[in-house]
């Protein structure tokens, strides 16, 4: 087993026992970043080879690399934001105001955290594709709206807007999952 | 304190329950990658002979119009000669024509009794000669030389030269001189006022200091005149079917070739062409007038107007040579390290840009220009004036990123091909300065692995010029601002580069 420095350079120089190793080790994360940006399994499949691909051909221009799970799993985000780019997402534009800001209740939380994973990636994956990419970039990723505006091109009032009707679309689901288990438990 | 709203929370909780998160891959996802990986290393080499087929193109072409102008004669020289090989198997050797040509002419027995016997044949016809000289076949394009070899003609004693040239064109006036000298000729007991003038003609004609002046006054006249006269002293008869023929003939002969001349300066004067008149000597020696051929053979071939005129629409070929080229650009490329916003300065260096293009002239010095280029750099010094570089792509807890400023100078050996098209508009300036203005989008790749893409507005402007070998080069400056651009994974690439082109530009004269 390599260090991650010799993992490297060894990738950098395009040894293929290398390039497995490193598969073997971060084909779980890689996989994990391209299902929860795509609406569907197979697309899911698409980025995650496309991910690699760029892992693989990136090591060379790489200046230093600090933390090496740090820099796949961004590489691998930007693929991720690039594929569906370039299926030209639609961001539904709306006034903000139009929209109330919905606020999520404690026992909405409750019913959050009893989410297992899979649920949420289920959930995650049947988000409409603008959705599914603000809710991975600012509650996943971490981005302020600022940085995704500028990040995708778009204005920092249709981040917002994209935002606050992914929550309500959470809030609709944990409401939907409530009702469920309220049956259930009844 | 500020108090986390619910979407805080909700992004903790997300984050919470995602955290170390990981999911199979696909099954055979390794091979998959790896064939992948294959065939994209297969695109490269298909660009990388792209790059190298255009080079040898432009090279190819480059030598091409570097040929000396000898090898772009005109195609009628080549159509005289072949008109030549035809003519050899019924014609004699050509005899180069002496000063004292008249004399050899009497002397020649075998072109006195060609003359003579064809004469003898058809002396009733006498009278006629001069009537199919004047039918008129216009021809605009030769009217410039015509011209001038008619004007000449008329100081000439004997017209019949100007209807080997060109009859066509001669004014009945003249014709109806011809005719009746041909006939004082003609007659064995001519008057005494012709009688001295063949006299005259014929001392003329031997004296070598007379036919030199007269060669000086009318030097494209020269030899046909004498031989003429040489001809019509002793044989006196000539036919009425066979001058009609040959004037006809001749009529149908005569061509007119443009031939593409040099390239005096970049779209002032521009292209020159030399419009090329020349008989055809092949219906001349079907008839036996081989002394006419012989004077023609020893005549220039042919008689060069330069005209210049400007062409609308031209190709060109550029070979440039970066020496420097300063980038801007918004993300940091290289480290994948999200929200890299930096002063970085590059130079490529060493490179070279191969185009080539067309330009058409939309009206007085503005022209409408597309080129296709190639480019390629091999070494890139970076600049970093202040780098941000951010630690971290995931704030945890709402903490802020941890962020530092670096400043470095890195020197990079890279391969950058780069494949492009350019529009635009090109004004030209004074003193042989231009500027234009237009749009490129340029695909590159960098290392067989950092593809780039972008739309950029371009701008250049030619600064000065100087020459090399007879070659002029120009320094330019160019600018370009990304319009939109995508750089391997990295959204919006914009760069701004400008820099100092050397470009020498090769104009297809075609």
């Amino acid at each position: 087993m390599l260090s991650d420095k010799a993992l490297i350079k060894k990738c950098s120089k395009g040894d293929p026992d290398a390039q497995k190793q490193l598969y073997e080790m971060f084909s779980g994360l890689v996989m994990h970043i391209a299902k929860r940006y795509s609406p569907t399994n197979q697309e899911a499949e698409d980025v995650f080879q496309e991910a690699f691909i760029h892992i693989y051909t990136s090591f060379r221009k790489a200046k230093a690399i600090g933390s090496l799970r740090n820099w796949i799993y961004t590489i691998s985000v930007r693929v991720a934001i690039s594929h569906f780019r370039k299926h030209k997402i639609r961001f539904l534009t709306q006034d903000p105001g139009a929209i109330d800001e919905p606020n999520l209740s404690k026992d909405d939380f409750n019913i959050f955290d009893k989410l297992q994973y899979e649920e949420l990636m289920a959930f995650i994956q049947k988000l409409p594709d603008g959705y599914r990419l603000i809710f991975n970039l600012y509650l996943v990723e971490g981005y302020s709206h600022k940085e995704i505006a500028e990040l995708l091109d778009i204005s920092e009032s249709t981040s917002r807007s994209q935002l606050s009707r992914c929550k309500l679309l959470i809030k609709d689901h944990l409401k939907h999952l409530r009702t469920i288990n309220y049956e259930k438990t009844y | 304190m500020k108090r986390p709203t619910d979407t805080d929370l909700l992004r903790k909780a997300v984050q919470e329950k995602l955290r170390g998160a990981s999911e199979t891959p696909p099954e055979g996802g390794f091979q998959r990658i790896q064939s992948a990986l294959s065939k994209r290393s297969g695109g490269v080499s298909s660009l990388r002979g792209l790059g190298i087929g255009l080079s040898v193109i432009v090279v190819l072409t480059t030598s091409l119009l570097l040929l000396p102008g000898e090898h772009k004669q005109p195609d009628l020289i080549g159509k005289t000669s072949h008109h030549q090989d035809e003519s050899s198997l019924t014609q004699k050797e050509p005899v180069p024509i002496s000063p004292d040509r008249g004399s050899e002419g009497e002397k020649n027995p075998s072109l006195l009794g060609n003359t003579k016997s064809r004469n003898d044949s058809n002396a009733n016809d006498l009278v006629k000669t001069s009537q199919p000289l004047s039918d008129t076949h216009n021809n605009r394009h030769t009217d410039q030389t015509v011209q001038k070899s008619s004007q000449d003609a008329n100081q000439s004693p004997v017209k019949v030269t100007n209807i080997a040239h060109k009859p066509a064109d001669i004014p009945p006036k003249r014709d109806a001189d011809v005719s009746i000298e041909g006939s004082a000729y003609a007659m064995s007991n001519a008057s005494d006022i012709e009688q001295k003038r063949n006299e005259e003609h014929t001392r003329r004609l031997t004296d070598p200091v007379t036919t030199r002046n007269e060669a000086g006054k009318n030097e494209a006249d020269y030899s046909v005149t004498k031989t003429f006269l040489a001809d019509s002293i002793k044989a006196t008869k000539t036919t009425t079917q066979d001058a009609s023929t040959i004037g006809s003939s001749h009529l149908a002969e005569i061509k007119i070739t443009a031939h593409p001349g040099t390239d005096l300066s970049k779209n002032t004067r521009g292209k020159e062409e030399v419009l090329t008149l020349q008989p055809a000597k092949s219906s001349l020696s079907a008839y036996g007038l081989s002394h006419v051929y012989q004077a023609l053979e020893s005549r220039p071939s042919s008689i060069k107007l330069p005209v210049y005129f400007r062409k609308r629409t031209s190709y060109y070929y550029e070979l440039a040579f970066n020496s420097a080229a300063l980038e801007l650009t918004h993300i940091d490329a290289e480290n994948y390290i999200s929200h890299n916003r930096d002063m970085r300065w590059s130079f490529d260096q060493l490179g070279a840009v191969l185009g080539a293009g067309i330009s058409h002239l939309l009206m007085r010095n503005i022209y409408l220009k597309g080129t296709v280029r190639y480019t390629y750099f091999s070494r890139r010094y970076t600049y970093n004036v202040a780098q941000r570089i951010a630690g971290a792509t995931i704030s945890i807890n709402d903490q802020p990123e941890p962020v530092y400023y670096s400043t470095e100078l890195r020197k990079d050996l890279i391969r950058h091909h780069g494949l492009g098209l350019y529009t635009g508009i090109e004004f030209g300036l004074a003193n042989d300065r231009y500027i234009g203005l237009g749009i490129g989008y340029s695909k590159s790749l960098v290392n067989d692995t950092f593809d780039t893409s972008m739309l950029s507005a371009e701008g250049y402007i030619g600064l000065a010029s100087f020459m090399i070998k007879g070659s002029r080069i120009w320094a330019e400056l160019r600018i370009r601002h990304g319009l939109n651009g995508w750089q391997n994974d990295i959204i919006n690439y914009k760069a701004r580069q400008f820099g100092i082109n050397l470009k020498y530009e090769l104009k297809d004269s075609k």
